[in-house]
C-alpha cells in the first residue's frame, strides 16, 4: 500500500483522512498528450511506453499501474489517460477476415 | 447526560452511507465517461496495417521482401478495446471509544464566633457545606471507508461486430 506519487492525499489530509491506494498489476493505458511526446512523463510516473500510435508522438500506449495512471492524468499537458486491453480473439478474427494469417509458401 | 447507547445512535451512519453511495456513483460515472472517451479515440485513431508481406528467395539465394500497400484500420477494429472499471465493494467501518467520568467535590467550612461581656455571652457556629459534581466525557471516533474497483468486460454492444460478405464466385471444380 502506498500513496500515489504527488497524489491527492493533500485535499483529504486537511480533513484528517488518510487516503491509500492499493496497487494492482500493471495494465495498458492509452495516453494522449496535448503538447508533444508524453514518453518522459510516462517514464516519470513509473510507466513504460509499449506502442507509439502516430508520427507526432502525442498518442502512446503505456504499460503502468492504475495508481500511476491516475497520477499521470493530473499532469499538465496530459489530455487523457484511459485503460485499454488487447482482445486477441478480435485481432485474430480481423486477420482471418482479410486472409492475413499464416505463412503461404509457394 | 447522553447515554453511551444514545452516543452510538447519534453517529450519522445513514448520512455516511448515503454520501458513500453518491461518491461511488459519481466516481463510476466519471470512470464510464473516461472509458467511452477512450473508445471514441480508439475508433478515430487509424494505423496503417500491412496485410501481406512476400518474401522472395531468388535462385542465387538472395532474399528480398515486398509488402502489400498498407490499409488504414482503426485501433478498435484491430482489437484494442477500452477497459471498463466497476466498484465491486464499498465498506464503511465506524469505531467509537466513549469514556465517561464523574467526580464529586465536597467542601465544608466551619466557623465559630463567641462574645462575652457584662454577664452576657453569645456564641454562633456557622457551617457551609457545598457539593460539586463534575461530569466528564471523552468521545473518540474513527471511520474507515474502503472501496474495491475491478476491471470488467466492456458492454457487449461496444465492440462492432465484424461481418464478412464474400461475393466471389466459387472456383470451378476440376
Amino acid at each position: 500500500m502506498r500513496a500515489p506519487p504527488g497524489g491527492n492525499t493533500g485535499m483529504y489530509g486537511r480533513f484528517g483522512a488518510t487516503v491509500e491506494f492499493q496497487d494492482g498489476p500493471p495494465g495498458l493505458f492509452l495516453v494522449v498528450s496535448s503538447n508533444g511526446d508524453p514518453s518522459a512523463l510516462v517514464a516519470a510516473h513509473g510507466g513504460v511506453v509499449a506502442l507509439r500510435l502516430n508520427g507526432g508522438g502525442g498518442v502512446v500506449v503505456a504499460r503502468m499501474t492504475l495508481t500511476d495512471a491516475l497520477s499521470l492524468q493530473r499532469e499538465r499537458g496530459i489530455r487523457m489517460v484511459g485503460g485499454v486491453h488487447m482482445n486477441m480473439e478480435r485481432y485474430r478474427s480481423l486477420l482471418a477476415s482479410i486472409g492475413a494469417v499464416g505463412i503461404n509458401q509457394v | 447526560m447522553a447515554s453511551v447507547g444514545q452516543e452510538l445512535l447519534d453517529v450519522p451512519l445513514p448520512e455516511m452511507v448515503m454520501k458513500l453511495g453518491l461518491g461511488v456513483a459519481e466516481a463510476q460515472r466519471a470512470l464510464d465517461e473516461n472509458s467511452v472517451e477512450t473508445a471514441k479515440l480508439l475508433a478515430e485513431t487509424e494505423v496503417p496495417l500491412v496485410l501481406a508481406v512476400t518474401q522472395t528467395i531468388a535462385a542465387d539465394g538472395s532474399v528480398s521482401f515486398t509488402q502489400a500497400p498498407p490499409v488504414d484500420v482503426s485501433l478498435l477494429q484491430i482489437g484494442l478495446m477500452p477497459t471498463f472499471y466497476q466498484f465491486a465493494e464499498a465498506t464503511i467501518e465506524v469505531t467509537m471509544d466513549i469514556k465517561t467520568t464523574m467526580s464529586r467535590d465536597t467542601n465544608i467550612k466551619v466557623s465559630a464566633k463567641a462574645k462575652v461581656g457584662f454577664a452576657m455571652w453569645s456564641a454562633s457556629v456557622k457551617t457551609d457545606v457545598s457539593h460539586n459534581r463534575k461530569f466528564g466525557k471523552e468521545v473518540r471516533g474513527t471511520s474507515r471507508m474502503v472501496t474495491r474497483m475491478v476491471p470488467v468486460p466492456p458492454p457487449a454492444r461496444i465492440e462492432p461486430v465484424l461481418n464478412v460478405v464474400d461475393n466471389r464466385p466459387a472456383p470451378d471444380a476440376p
